[in-house]
């Protein structure tokens, strides 16, 4: 391979959805690597002592989605294969993780309507679900405003930290 | 018994711990960043979880997304190994009162072991002798001035919520002291944020000697030996072995009362430590109370012949002591291997192990989480490996344990595997002369 083939080699991976490349050939191998997306600023929630009575003052949490396209490398996370999928035939989705550990709860309260639905529009800030923590509930909101394409999770299911919540297609602010 | 564990740490301690688990039939649930997904605790155990991003103080330091971890994962227990959160009494206070059990010492144990001026004082009152220094915390240099003047100097000034080597300053006269006193505080509140300080005599050429302590919850409290951890580098441990060549039946088991007396002042359950510093003329102080397992427990483990992690399991969930108190057989040795460049003034050496090879054979024993492949990420402790060498006699397990680090490999990444074999292979280690001054002696001349 001479310079400017590996010059071409770069530049095909600069504009590829790819994160990693290795490639070896008579005695060479080169591997390419994109910078880690960087690193979500520390989510601003607090967390405070759990409340004796139970019930514990709602906390605001900034989701941060993954940024936004073009090529969107969704970053393979391993848990959710829909993602993937969902990513791979639509490339204008984006997806809001999970900003902590705890438990996927849609509605406010049990018996209570989803904060969202799949088709409805959030806006910047809106709640789009809670994450429960130590019997903190801590409320996940949309970081711009989107279209819900899919919600990814089940209420009442698990969550770890860094999965993907909802798969949304970001709108134009009006 | 616990059917469900989750360990908060990573690393060979978390490895450890899952093995431990393996062996009794419980489920084991090991908790991960962002950049140890690929872990060996992640694939290891029989569940795992996401936690958080790398940063430490986001994911294995954050209480709320632990204590969360284990509640949707359904733990009975938590194993929160050394460092992180392992004596931090906030934490096991909560675990008590979200019904999850702690496998360690109670909360108010952990507190007054990481108090070191107040537990010294407690101790001290319980006959056992510590270090001549200040009753407390000290207020101002005046006050340090004076207490140095009647204790004599060198000294060396402490922080009370100080570990692992920082917080710590000797002053040999007036000048140095007042420097001392404002810097070890300064280092205590940015690190620990708790500046007090407080007065210790420095005992010159002094041992590191410490005893081995389990206790459970129905009022038994044994010692289980020493060990000698005098070979160290920046206040950092490298080198452990027992038994310790400086004791004699007698002194070990005059120590060992000591060690036990100290934990009873403290109202300690499972596994701990007491630690001595034990000076030429054979007298020993108490200096500090470390409630957690050690690093260097295999060593006991290998002479004593017992599981302390599997104990620590079965006391934390309400059985009596099974261990008893006897005599070590044989001696054991550790050596530290660390991802670091010995010959840089030990800068950590991050990266890619791009191909590993353990030793094996009698007496050798290998606690890690390496893998061909791994990378050492840039966010946490260094230590790679313990390598641990077992013999009848001393020289049996230097023989081994010297002949392990030969052949133990890590391609890709600086290690303190050579440095340790140069130096239990000493004439100077051989006869058992220990003291923290040995390992620059092996180390490049700086200019």
């Amino acid at each position: 391979m001479d310079l400017e083939q590996f010059r071409e080699l770069i530049r095909i991976f600069e504009e590829s959805a790819l994160s990693q490349v290795e490639i070896e050939e008579s005695g060479l191998r080169i591997q390419l690597k994109k910078p880690e997306p960087p690193v979500a600023p520390a989510p601003t929630y607090a967390i405070a002592a759990p409340h004796p009575a139970g019930h514990a003052a709602p906390m605001m949490v900034q989701a941060f989605p993954q940024t936004a396209p073009p090529p969107a490398p969704a970053p393979a996370v391993p848990a959710a294969p829909s993602v993937a999928s969902v990513a791979a035939e639509d490339e204008g989705l984006v997806t809001i993780d999970s900003p902590l550990v705890g438990v996927f709860y849609a509605a406010p309260a049990p018996g209570e309507p989803p904060f969202v639905r799949e088709g409805d529009v959030a806006e910047e800030k809106q709640t789009v679900c809670i994450i429960e923590a130590m019997k903190v509930m801590n409320e996940v909101v949309a970081k711009f405003p989107c279209v819900i394409e899919k919600i990814l999770v089940q209420n009442g299911e698990p969550i770890e930290f860094g999965q993907p919540l909802f798969a949304v297609r970001p709108t134009e602010p009006a | 018994m616990f059917r469900r564990i989750l360990i908060a740490n990573r690393g060979e301690i978390a490895v450890r711990v899952i093995r431990a688990c393996r062996e009794m039939g419980i489920t084991s649930i090991a908790v991960y960043s962002k950049a140890d997904q690929d872990c060996l605790h992640t694939s290891l155990a029989d569940e795992s979880i996401c936690i958080g991003p790398p940063t430490s103080t986001d994911s294995y330091l954050h209480i709320p997304s632990i204590v969360a971890a284990a509640e949707i994962c359904d733990a009975q227990a938590i194993h929160p190994g050394y460092g992180f959160l392992s004596e931090n009494p906030k934490f096991a206070s909560i675990c008590r009162e979200c019904h999850i059990g702690f496998i360690g010492p109670t909360p108010e144990a952990i507190s007054l072991s990481g108090n070191k001026s107040e537990c010294r004082a407690k101790v001290k009152s319980a006959g056992v002798p510590v270090v001549p220094g200040s009753e407390g915390l000290i207020r101002d240099p005046d006050e340090a001035l004076k207490i140095a003047k009647a204790i004599g100097f060198p000294v060396l000034v402490k922080a009370s919520a100080g570990g692992g080597g920082r917080g710590m300053r000797i002053a040999h006269n007036d000048v140095a002291l007042k420097n001392a006193v404002s810097m070890a505080s300064n280092e205590a509140a940015a690190a620990f944020g708790d500046g007090g300080v407080y007065l210790e005599k420095f005992v010159e050429n002094a041992r590191h000697v410490e005893f081995q302590i389990f206790g459970d919850n129905h009022g038994r409290l044994i010692a289980l030996g020493e060990r000698e951890c005098s070979i160290q580098r920046r206040h950092q441990k490298l080198i452990e072995e027992t038994p310790s060549p400086a004791l004699n039946h007698s002194l070990r088991n005059k120590m060992a009362k000591a060690a036990v007396r100290a934990a009873k002042a403290i109202g300690y359950t499972n596994a701990g430590t007491a630690e001595f510093l034990l000076a030429p003329d054979n007298q020993f102080y108490f200096i500090e109370f470390n409630a957690r397992i050690q690093v260097e427990h295999p060593v006991t483990e290998e002479v004593m012949g017992v599981d302390l992690v599997k104990e620590q399991i079965r006391v934390a969930a309400g059985d009596p002591l099974r261990l008893r108190e006897g005599d070590p057989h044989g001696c054991a040795i550790e050596a530290r291997v660390y991802a670091e460049d010995p010959d840089n003034n030990f800068a950590p050496n991050p990266g890619t192990v791009t191909r590993c090879h353990f030793p094996g054979g009698p007496g050798v024993r290998v606690d890690s989480h390496l893998f061909s492949g791994y990378t050492v990420p840039r966010y946490y402790d260094s230590l790679l490996a313990k390598v641990i060498g077992y013999g009848e006699t001393r020289d049996e397990a230097i023989g081994r344990l010297a002949g392990a680090l030969d052949e133990f490999t890590t391609e890709g990444v600086k290690t303190t595997a050579n440095l340790c074999a140069r130096i239990i292979q000493s004439d100077r280690f051989r006869r058992g002369d220990l003291g923290p001054d040995m390992v620059d002696l092996f180390l490049p001349k700086m200019k």
